[in-house]
């Protein structure tokens, strides 16, 4: 019997020889691997779809070993992560030839566009905001980083992060503690202080 | 799912309230959590403090919408021509060192029998062709040489 899962059909379809079903697949996961990447590394968006690119052509690469007991989510973005790891390993190699996020130049997402109406002061304070959200995320390690992620945006279980990370589900459980406090002392650390001054209660972003 | 023990102190129950916002807690811990977070200031202040971290993710960014679909196909196709180039390039390389094999053995024979050495070289020229019009001289030159090395063998 098919399996109902339909990234399974186009999986058994690409390892079947249909080449259409890259293209499928391709359609279906590239906004989530293209953000999960550009949020990632904190890299501008050409460099994203060129790891996310790479990604899909290991898919197609790989196309014969997808086991079908496995989740293809958990399965992608093992692969996108490993692509991730090892471009930063290189960018690191050859530190000039990355700009990331020097002044602004080189941020993944185009700013906030601000309305001809808006509030500039408003728009100053979340773009300050934004800048803190993505500095924040950067200097998480890297597996705090993955584990936060794919929570967040992928909506993935502890079992499921387990299973792109390599580990246990109670190592996941304390990688996103840790990531959660460190992204909370990084983005509202001056806000708590400032609020405690107040007396406020001091969790308001 | 974890299975865990939740009593009602908060040096224990801080740690469990990411699992437990992330409903990863198990059916019954879970209820002795949301009864003791309605009684206590402290823990729900730090399940806010989830939710604030998650809400500021957000900004983490939207990507303009692009579409990889046809620069992956075309990669992937590129791919696929150079791995069956490979495959033919390695089966000539078969071909070619069994055919000297036997050019070799005809040779040691003397000009009395005419072994295969035709059918090589019509399989090298097929090969030959199949790389067509890449300019490089390798297996061109190579089944050139095999060719007049036949029929020098059959002279």
């Amino acid at each position: 019997m098919p399996s109902p899962d339909p990234d399974h059909q186009l999986m058994a379809r690409l390892a079947g020889g249909d080449d259409s079903a890259l293209a499928e697949l391709v359609a279906r996961w590239q906004r989530p691997v293209l953000a999960h990447v550009a949020r990632f590394l904190g890299c501008p968006p050409e460099e994203a779809q060129d790891i996310a690119q790479e990604a899909f052509l290991r898919v197609w690469r790989e196309r014969r070993r997808f086991e079908p007991r496995a989740a293809f989510s958990t399965w992608l973005f093992a692969i996108v992560l490993n692509l991730c790891r090892n471009r930063r390993r290189s960018a690191q190699r050859r530190p000039v030839l990355v700009p990331i996020g020097v002044d602004g130049a080189g941020e993944p997402f185009p700013a906030i566009e601000a309305g001809a109406d808006a509030d500039p002061l408003a728009c100053a304070r979340a773009s300050e905001l934004e800048g803190k959200v993505r500095r924040a995320l950067r200097s998480l390690p890297e597996s705090q980083r993955a584990a936060v992620l794919l929570r967040r945006f992928e909506g993935m279980s502890y079992r499921e992060i387990a299973t792109v990370l390599g580990s246990s589900e109670g190592a996941v459980e304390s990688l996103l503690v840790r990531a959660r406090r460190a992204l909370a002392a990084a983005i509202f650390g001056d806000d708590r202080s400032r609020a405690q001054e107040k007396g406020g209660s001091g969790v308001e972003p | 799912m974890l299975n865990r023990d939740v009593g009602n102190d908060c040096d224990r129950i801080a740690p469990l309230l990411g699992a437990w916002y992330d409903g990863e807690l198990g059916a019954e811990p879970a209820a002795g959590l949301d009864a003791h977070l309605a009684s206590c200031p402290g823990c729900a202040a730090h399940v806010a403090e989830l939710e604030a971290v998650d809400g500021a993710l957000a900004l983490a960014g939207e990507l303009p919408e692009v579409d990889l679909g046809p620069a992956v196909m075309t990669a992937m196709r590129r791919e696929r021509r150079r791995v069956a180039a490979w495959r033919l390039a390695a089966a000539a390389a078969v071909l070619m060192a069994s055919g000297l094999g036997l050019l070799a053995g005809s040779l040691a024979l003397g000009p009395g029998r005419e072994p295969q050495t035709p059918v090589l070289v019509a399989t090298l020229d097929s090969v030959t062709e199949a790389f067509a019009p890449a300019p490089t001289g390798g297996l061109s030159a190579l089944s050139g040489d095999l060719a007049a090395a036949g029929r020098g063998g059959r002279r």
